[in-house]
């Protein structure tokens, strides 16, 4: 890289900073929220209480995070989670952290991957990428978060049926907010027309 | 950073209609003309398609026809009178499709003459 380019780079790195923070923190905020709903609902949907539920929301976030945002909204996920563990669960810093590194690792692993396989540096926005993306972040994030509780939390026995499970409920998570996304895009666009 | 521009197509693909959009514009103007000109007590031939739709040329309204019947929006048959021809009919999900579609243009047309 010549000297010019590395200040083009340092420029826009600069330039990008505070809207990257931004999005982090933009990204952090909507995965507590999606959180808290989901303890709302936990009720209905907990299989293992406080652990797995058949209807994980903020997979959903994760998903969205690093297609809009990247890294950086990677980060602001990995924040959120950290931050509820810690001030809403009562975890201890080390685990809410192992927990949230979890997460962060699952998601940006299924995009390297995809990345990998399509061939590409940047994941094309469509609705088969997303379908991909989604598939193989759920299975990444049963697995690993399966393996980190398994290993730090003593209570926790892990087994092929819960990590079945905690797969299932962050594909409905996911299918589901998308299913609503849908629904309230739409309802908008033709609220426009109408109005137009 | 373009992450606005990213949103804004996952929007985008999130409210769009996939159905239709995984044919090309081709195919789906093909697939209008033989909705619009097919009678069940008319045999449709794809020769008929051919020459009288004006879609495109012979050989790619043969690719957009193959199109059309690998997702399932078109049946294909070999006619038993004359094994040589073939008769093509639009499929139940090509019809509900449609209807939808039809419904929201006519949603549209409506809002836009309030």
């Amino acid at each position: 890289m010549g000297r010019g380019d590395e200040g083009l780079t340092q420029r826009s790195w600069r330039s990008d900073s505070p809207q990257m923070l931004g999005w982090s923190i933009g990204f952090a905020m909507a995965f507590m929220l999606a959180h808290w709903l989901t303890m709302l609902l936990s009720p209905f949907f907990d299989v293992v209480t406080g652990k797995i539920s058949l209807l994980y929301l903020p997979a959903f976030i994760r998903v969205v995070s690093i297609v809009v945002a990247g890294t950086a909204g990677v980060v602001g996920i990995a924040a959120g989670s950290a931050l509820m563990g810690v001030l809403h669960h009562g975890d201890s810093v080390s685990f809410a952290l192992s927990e949230a590194l979890a997460a962060a690792v699952a998601i940006l692993l299924a995009h390297w991957l995809l990345c990998q396989a399509m061939r590409t540096r940047q994941l094309p926005i469509t609705l088969w990428s997303l379908i991909a993306l989604t598939a193989i972040y759920c299975t990444l994030n049963a697995v690993i978060h399966g393996t980190i509780w398994g290993l730090l939390d003593p209570v926790f026995e892990i087994s092929p049926w819960k990590l079945a499970l905690m797969m299932l409920g962050d594909l409905l998570g996911v299918i589901v907010m998308f299913g609503l996304l849908r629904v309230f895009v739409r309802t908008v666009r033709q609220f426009k027309a109408f109005k137009n | 950073m373009k992450a606005w521009l990213n949103l804004r197509q996952l929007i985008d693909v999130v409210g769009s209609d996939a159905e239709y959009k995984v044919i090309d514009e081709r195919s789906q103007r093909l697939l209008e003309w033989i909705m619009a000109n097919y009678a069940p007590e008319k045999p449709m031939f794809v020769q008929t398609i051919v020459m009288n739709s004006g879609v495109a040329s012979p050989a790619t309204i043969h690719k957009c026809l193959a199109v059309l019947e690998r997702e399932g929006l078109i049946s294909v048959k070999v006619d038993a009178d004359d094994t040589r021809r073939r008769l093509v009919s639009p499929t139940d999900r090509a019809r509900r499709l449609l209807a939808k579609l039809s419904k929201q243009v006519q949603a549209w047309a409506a809002a836009m003459k309030d």
